[in-house]
This record gives structure tokens, sequence and C-alpha cells, in this order.
């Protein structure tokens, strides 16, 4: 694996790449199930995009570490234990020390196994990059995860129940029956989630119709 | 002799997508009025008033929400002055038929509900069902069914406030509390005080605002037909396909023939048959489509209404069956090819297929 590395790879990009213009999340459509199973309250979110991000960050430097050693014929299976050492490890932590956070994260902290942002990270970013990018990606991602999940559980914990609890801090939008209980429903997480990706997307369309535009512009005076 | 002779296209009808529109919406508009005359007869100015303010609150919202889509949506021309480009956003809200898919939705709500979650039902309803997909034309799903599913779903707690407007209605209770098989002579009491056939026809039963007005539906139907807006056979061989269906299911509950008068006439079944399921956008392009759509949207409706607690069949299997619509579309394509009684042959094993299915899926559950 040695000659596939890449020996300069712009810090800066590799941890800014991730939050917007590549989000795991509602560009990469990764990460779909703690969206769409955990993100109906903000702490909840907030929470499981946080312990999602520190196995990224663990898997991550194993894996930088290890790729030298890793055979390329079984990198998949011996990626796959990694993952599945750090979740153990990571629900382990939270059972003993967090057991609040364990009880309300249910199933969905061991299924952070499945995520596919943990395996593509490892798979596509570490396994051929040095130390510390891999840090940097690993914490861009969580960055970008952290970021969908925040935005997904606030806007269904506002709309579905009319409050929000940041962690502690409280406050009421407005009255309780006034509140669309399909929001914190799961076809709620489906219609915020599409209508998010909507938006990123049309953005997106709209830049490079600018560019093409301003493009084509530039081409006619030329000419 | 002089044979009048005209270039192509030779147009037989002066028929278009406004025309269509505009005929729907006077039926619909029919429909309203006598519901809300019917509603200040058998309950009162309470009841007559608040389905007007629901009716209105859906239209204006539609309406809002199209203009707001569209001055939002940028089109590539710039528009100096707020109100030029208003001007130009106008016309394109009126094409999206907001008015249609208000009324629509606005008739299928019960008296109830309160008025900020029949702005919530008719955003989504206008913004989800029909702006999102690229208007009018290219929904996939009916805009209004997505309403009620919508209203239904989100406020299915809060559509029933213990107020005077709307307890449990009758219709609610036969399918919440006996599922629509009523064994027990309770039930049959039930309904004989409650809800006798003719009571539920001319709406003296509470349930939707569209509900009370069934003799309007009829007569709107009857409009529809003769104005060829609506293929005849959607509604009969919806209704026939209930009918029939329920008649076994009667005969198998050792009950006599008013159980399927009761399915049919109960609820927003005729007002769907009439309105959402003919929806000329969302159901098959062909005829041969259109009874097989119409013979599975009943199978879908009798088997919410014998399995499900929901009141209202009608905007689920509605949205069900626009899924398949692409599916359908696509084997009935070529229907100039294919036989007569091949195409007879499909339809009977599919309607036998259906009720067979409805009832067996109930009876085995039940």
């Amino acid at each position: 694996m040695d000659n596939h590395k890449q020996p300069n790879v712009n810090l800066k990009e590799v941890f800014f790449v991730n939050i917007i213009r590549e989000n795991p999340v509602f560009v990469m459509l990764l990460s779909l199930c703690p969206i769409l199973g955990v993100s109906s309250n903000f702490v909840n979110a907030i929470s499981i995009g946080a312990m999602t991000g520190l196995v990224i960050l663990l898997t991550n430097i194993v894996v930088s570490l290890l790729s030298r050693i890793i055979p390329n014929e079984v990198r998949i299976p011996v990626l796959i234990t990694i993952i599945a050492t750090s979740v153990t490890l990571m629900e382990m932590l939270v059972h003993a020390y967090i057991p609040a956070m364990h009880f309300a994260l249910g199933i969905f902290l061991p299924l952070i196994v499945v995520n596919c942002v943990v395996f593509g990270r490892a798979e596509a970013f570490a396994i051929r990059n040095k130390l510390i990018p891999s840090i940097v990606d690993a914490l861009g991602v969580s960055a970008g995860i952290l970021l969908a999940l925040g935005l997904m559980g606030f806007i269904r914990e506002l709309l579905g129940t009319g409050a929000i609890d940041l962690f502690g801090l409280y406050f009421r939008l407005f009255p309780e029956h006034f509140a669309i209980p399909l929001f914190i429903m799961p076809a709620g997480a489906f219609i915020v989630l599409g209508m998010i990706i909507g938006i990123i997307f049309s953005v997106k369309m709209m830049k490079q119709e600018k560019q093409d535009g301003l493009l084509k512009n530039k081409s006619v005076t030329k000419a | 002799m002089r044979f009048p002779y005209k270039p192509s296209p030779h147009i037989k009808a002066n028929v278009s997508t406004t025309h269509v529109l505009h005929t729907v919406l006077l039926a619909l508009l029919f429909v309203a009025a006598w519901s809300i005359v019917i509603q200040y007869i058998n309950f009162g100015a309470d009841y007559a008033i608040r389905a007007v303010f629901i009716i209105l609150t859906a239209c204006a919202t539609a309406f809002v929400t199209d203009i707001a889509f569209y001055l939002i949506k940028t089109d590539g021309v710039k528009y100096t002055t707020l109100g030029e480009r208003l001007k130009a956003t106008l016309p394109k809200a009126f094409k999206e038929a907001p008015l249609v898919t208000a009324l629509i939705l606005a008739l299928s709500l019960p008296v109830g509900i309160p008025l900020y979650a029949v702005i919530v039902a008719t955003i989504f309803a206008e913004f989800i069902g029909k702006l999102i997909f690229g208007g009018v034309g290219s929904n996939l799903f009916n805009p209004a069914a997505v309403g009620i599913v919508i209203a239904g779903l989100a406020f299915g707690s809060t559509i029933v406030p213990p107020d005077a407007y709307a307890g449990a209605t009758p219709m609610a209770t036969i399918a919440s509390h006996y599922n629509w098989r009523i064994t027990e002579a309770v039930g049959v009491q039930f309904i004989c005080n409650h809800c006798s056939l003719g009571h539920i026809f001319f709406g003296a039963v509470r349930g939707g605002i569209g509900e009370a007005a069934r003799p309007a539906i009829l007569i709107a139907l009857v409009f529809l037909i003769y104005k060829k807006v609506i293929d005849w056979v959607v509604p009969v061989v919806f209704v026939g396909t209930v009918f029939v269906a329920t008649l076994i299911f009667g005969s198998y509950l050792c009950l006599g023939l008013w159980y399927p008068v009761l399915h049919v006439f109960s609820g927003s079944l005729i007002f769907g048959a009439v309105f959402m399921a003919t929806d000329p956008v969302t159901t098959p392009v062909n005829r041969q489509g259109r009874i097989l759509f119409a013979i599975f949207l009943a199978m879908i409706t009798l088997i919410i209404r014998f399995n499900a607690t929901h009141t209202e069949a009608m905007g689920f299997s509605i949205l069900i069956m626009n899924m398949f619509v692409p599916f359908i579309d696509r084997k009935t394509g070529n229907i100039t090819t294919s036989k007569p009684w091949a195409k007879a042959a499909v339809l009977c094993i599919a309607w036998v297929c259906a009720i067979g299915l409805a009832l067996g899926i109930s009876i085995m559950l039940g």
C-alpha cells in the first residue's frame, strides 16, 4: 500500500470539503440510519453524531497507522474488525459512564458499526493517507455528520413538538397543541431530509448555471 | 360535390386542460354549496360557518402557496419591480389549479378540524404533492390525497377535539370500534340509531364536509360524465367492486342487503370515486388501465377499512394506487395489438383476484 500514499494533501481542503460540498449525509447520502432513526430529538441527534464522529476518529487513526502492514487482499475484513472493535469499545464506555445516553440511543449505538461513513472513510481515505491527514479528515467528516444530524434534529423537534431542548437550555416557540406530530414520526424524517437535499442541490445547480452562463458569455465576447 | 377540407390537426372538440379544470371546479363548487346548505339545515349555523371558513382557508392557502413558490423559483427573467414580478407570477399560479386541489381537500376534512391544521395540510398538498414534482400534469400523487393523509397522520390526535363540533363521528366509531364487522346485535342497534341509510344519504350524519352532499356528488358525476371530463368506468367499476365484495362479506356475517349499501354510501368513498379516482393526471391513460386501477383501488380501500382503525381509507388507497399507475400504464400501453377477449379475460381475473384478496385477508386477520 505504501506507494499509494499521497504525500501532499491540503489539510484545510480535506477538512472543509466534508462539511458542505461533500457532506456525508446530504450530498453522499451515507449514514442514513441514524439520520432517519434518531434525529427526532436534538439532544439524541447530537449524541449519536458525536459518537459516530469519535468512532470515525478512532478507526481512521488505527487504519492509517496500520495501513503499512494490512495486505491489500484482506483489507476489507481487517477494516471491519477494526471498526467493530472501536464501536464495541465506545458502546461499553458510554454504557459505563453515560448510562442515560446509552438508554436513550439504544440499538442505534451498536448500529454505528454498519454506518457506511465509517467504513467509507477508512477505505477511501485513511488506508492511503498518513496519520495527520486522516485525523483531519475524520474531524471534517464528523463535523459534517454533526451538522446534518443537528439540523435534522433541530427542525424535527421544533416543528414536531413546538419546543426545543438544547442540552438543558429549553425554550418553546409555540404551544404544543399547534405542533405537527408528523415531523417526529419516521415519515417526517424522510420529508425533512428530502427538503434539505433538494435545497442543497438546487443551490448547487443555480451556481453551476451561473458559472456556465459566465463561461458562455466569455466565449461569446472572445469570439 | 364539395368536400370541406382543412389541414391537420383536426380538432374534434374544444377540450383543453383549462377547460377540464374549470368544469371540475364548477362541479366542486356545486358540491361545496350543497354541503354547506345541508350542514346548516341539519346541524345549525355553527357548522355551516365553520365549513365555509375551512373551505375559504384551504383555497386561500393553496393560492398563496402557489404564488410564493413561483415568486421564489427563478425562471431566468429579471423583473425590475415587485409588481411586475407578481404580475408574471399570477397566471402561473392560476395554471396550477390550486382551487381544485384545495376544494377536494377541504371537502374531505371533518368540520371539527382546527383551521391551522387545514393550512398545514393544504401547504403540504400543494407543495409536496404538486409543485415539487413540477406542477399540475407532472405530479405522481394526487395532491388532495396527500393533504388528506397528512391531516390524518399529523393531526390524528387533535383532529377530533372533545368539543361540540366533532366527537367521534358514527363512521369513526364503526371504523375503530367495530372495524366494519358488525356482528353483535349492539352494533346493528348502533347503526339503526345513529346512521340509517336515509340519514347517511342525505347528510344527517356527521363526517367530512363534502360527505354530507351525496345527492350533489351524484349530480356532479352525471354532469362530469356528460361533459366528457371523467371516464364513467372508474366510479362505476370502483363502486361496483366495493358493492359486490361487501355483499359477499355481509352474507358471511349474516347481514342483509343494507350492509353493502352502507359501505358504498358511508365515508368519502363516493366523493373519492368521483373526484379523486378520476384525476386525469394521476390515473392510467387508457381505459383498460383505468378499470384495473379502479378494481385494485376498491381492494385496497376494503382491506384498509376492514383491518385498520382509520376512518378514512380513500386517501391512503388513492396514494397507494397512484404508485402503481406507471406500472399499469406500461403493461396496458399496447392496447391496439391485444385482442378484446384477452383484455376482458385479464380484467375478469383481476376482478375476482381483487375481491378474493380483500375478503380473504380481512377474514383471515379478523
